[in-house]
């Protein structure tokens, strides 16, 4: 399936239908994971800052450089050691709410610990791995490459995305008002705890799917800038909503496009976060202007 | 005799080994209005998440009638600032399917305005939001309405008239009312049932009686019981330092704990 379609922007770039740069297959893979990728962590994005959760989703996020680190210590493909992956950042997220569910300590004190904890596994085995393999696997780990995305990354991605936009959607409601007050939300009959659980899960498995394309640093703000940015020009959940997806899409897009357009040799992480960003500079000084001129 | 929407008996909690309930037996009737009262630390909130089926007591029966729908006013309700969330959004997460209608006739229920539907939940003063949450909770069809503190923030005019306005809900649908409060005066008034908590129930029953009783003299302070004077009860049991109930062989009640 993936062959036809890049076949068939092959032909559409040929006959003028599309831009040039489509003749290439990695383009085309390229746009796809960026119409996952920006729909998908934009919308998760609105409730990981309502549920003021910024903190958490770079835990999880960085958790994934640890994940790297262990599948290519155990002998997984360095370039896409999912199992690894999958397996320790969800079981990171579950344990890390799991204590968090059952401490009295402040959530932000218990994430950096896990945070700090994971990344020291993290940086050192990957130092000692990298040895092993190519040493530019890091920053490709680190910060993203999109050229490398192949038909397993995106079929990856697909599924998780599928995945998340079905469980997610269907609960946002719920998880809206549990953000509130979870005991109002606990009374109204919503499973809270378990809410809780899928939700984590959901960052996790979006986050890891999406390292190949954004990179583990950088993953997380995509979650926080689309969301950040919408929420100062947003006068409703609704437009909250659309605005960051919004954002987040042609964030994506751009970001993953510019570089191959113009040539530039700035990984597809940083420049669709730097485009992100720019959303929400803006953002913030229409916000001064018009707070100024009232 | 009608079943009751719930009934708790011989209900105790424990927080590492320090009672926080003890013994504590509590009945709501349909249409019927209940205020806890008690002092800082009674147990009135644990008490409440017990009745909500948030907490398990450790001892005791929690009884609820099969079906009931519960609709919750808590005590505290934080919105991120900056979360753009309207008042309409906000209602339309009570239930499913409400019209436009049905939120305008809840809000005008608790005294707010139409125009407050597409005002921003974190633009409302506390008096409206607590106002707002009211609605929420009405909007809901309960049987049981819990109402943890209801007016804080409200100004003294607005509590009466907020309390009003729950009398008319519960008398237009028959849902009964658990409250706690500390505002005693005005609970009082608006209640058919008062149970006075400090761990265990001291005393119950209707607000009816006028007279000081010592006893509030003691409980609540001077000013509160000089305030309230509607509602008469006799201890027979003082508490110590730790809060444990003692029988008293005479004279008053006594609520040094």
């Amino acid at each position: 399936m993936m062959e036809s379609l890049r076949l068939l922007a092959h032909d559409l770039a040929l006959s003028g239908g599309l831009p040039a740069s489509f003749q290439y297959g990695f383009v085309t893979n390229a746009v796809l994971c960026a119409l996952l990728v920006g729909p998908v962590l934009g919308s998760i994005g609105t409730m990981v800052v309502t549920k003021r959760l910024a903190f958490f989703s770079q835990a999880v996020g960085q958790a994934a450089l640890t994940g790297v680190a262990i599948g290519i210590l155990i002998g997984e493909p360095p370039t896409a050691p999912y199992a690894s992956l999958f397996g320790f950042c969800v079981l990171f997220a579950l344990a890390l709410n799991f204590t968090k569910n059952r401490t009295r300590m402040s959530s932000d004190t218990l994430i950096g610990v896990f945070l700090s904890i994971s990344m020291a596994i993290g940086a050192s085995l990957l130092v000692w791995v990298a040895g092993q393999v190519n040493v530019h696997l890091v920053d490709k780990v680190l910060f993203g490459s999109i050229l490398t995305v192949n038909d397993l990354d995106i079929a990856v991605l697909a599924v998780m995305s599928g995945l998340v936009g079905v469980v997610g959607l269907a609960r946002y409601n719920r998880m809206l008002l549990a953000s509130f007050n979870p005991q109002l939300a606990k009374v109204r009959g919503v499973q809270v705890a378990f809410l809780d659980y899928v939700f984590v899960v959901m960052v996790t498995v979006i986050t890891v799917a999406s390292v190949k394309i954004i990179g583990a640093m950088l993953v997380e703000a995509l979650f926080l800038i689309p969301a950040a940015a919408a929420r100062i020009w947003s006068g409703s959940m609704r437009g909250f909503f659309a605005i960051t997806v919004a954002i987040s899409t042609v964030s994506t897009l751009v970001g993953i496009l510019a570089p191959m357009e113009f040539d530039l040799p700035i990984p597809s992480g940083g420049a669709i976060i730097l485009c992100a960003s720019l959303f929400f500079l803006a953002a913030t000084v229409s916000r001064l202007f018009t707070r100024h001129a009232s | 005799m009608a079943e009751p929407l719930i009934r708790l008996d011989g209900v105790s909690v424990d927080f590492g080994g320090q009672p926080a309930l003890d013994g504590v037996a509590l009945a709501v009737m349909p249409g019927q209005v209940v205020t806890i009262v008690g002092p800082n630390g009674a147990g009135k909130s644990t008490l409440l998440r017990v009745v909500l089926g948030l907490l398990r007591p450790h001892g005791g029966t929690v009884w609820r009638r099969p079906g009931l729908t519960v609709g919750y006013v808590p005590q505290s309700f934080q919105v991120a600032p900056g979360l753009p969330m309207t008042v309409r959004r906000f209602l339309t997460l009570a239930a499913r399917g409400l019209d436009e209608a049905r939120l305008i006739r809840a809000l005008d229920e608790v005294g707010l305005p139409p125009s407050l539907l597409d005002r921003q939940l974190g633009s409302l003063s506390g008096g409206e939001r607590r106002r707002a949450l009211v609605a929420r909770a009405a909007l809901r069809k309960p049987d049981l309405l819990v109402m943890d503190e209801p007016v804080g923030g409200v100004d003294v005019v607005g509590q009466a008239e907020l309390y009003d306005r729950i009398g008319v809900i519960r008398a237009e649908t028959g849902c009964g009312v658990l409250l706690v409060s500390h505002d005693l005066h005005l609970v009082m008034a608006a209640t058919d049932h008062v149970v006075c908590l400090n761990r265990h129930v001291c005393c119950q029953g209707p607000p009816h009686a006028v007279g000081r009783d010592p006893s509030y003299v003691r409980l609540f302070g001077a000013q509160a019981a000089a305030a309230l004077a509607i509602y008469a009860h006799r201890h027979d049991h003082r508490h110590d330092a730790a809060g444990h109930a003692e029988p008293l062989d005479g004279g008053g009640c006594r609520h040094d704990g």
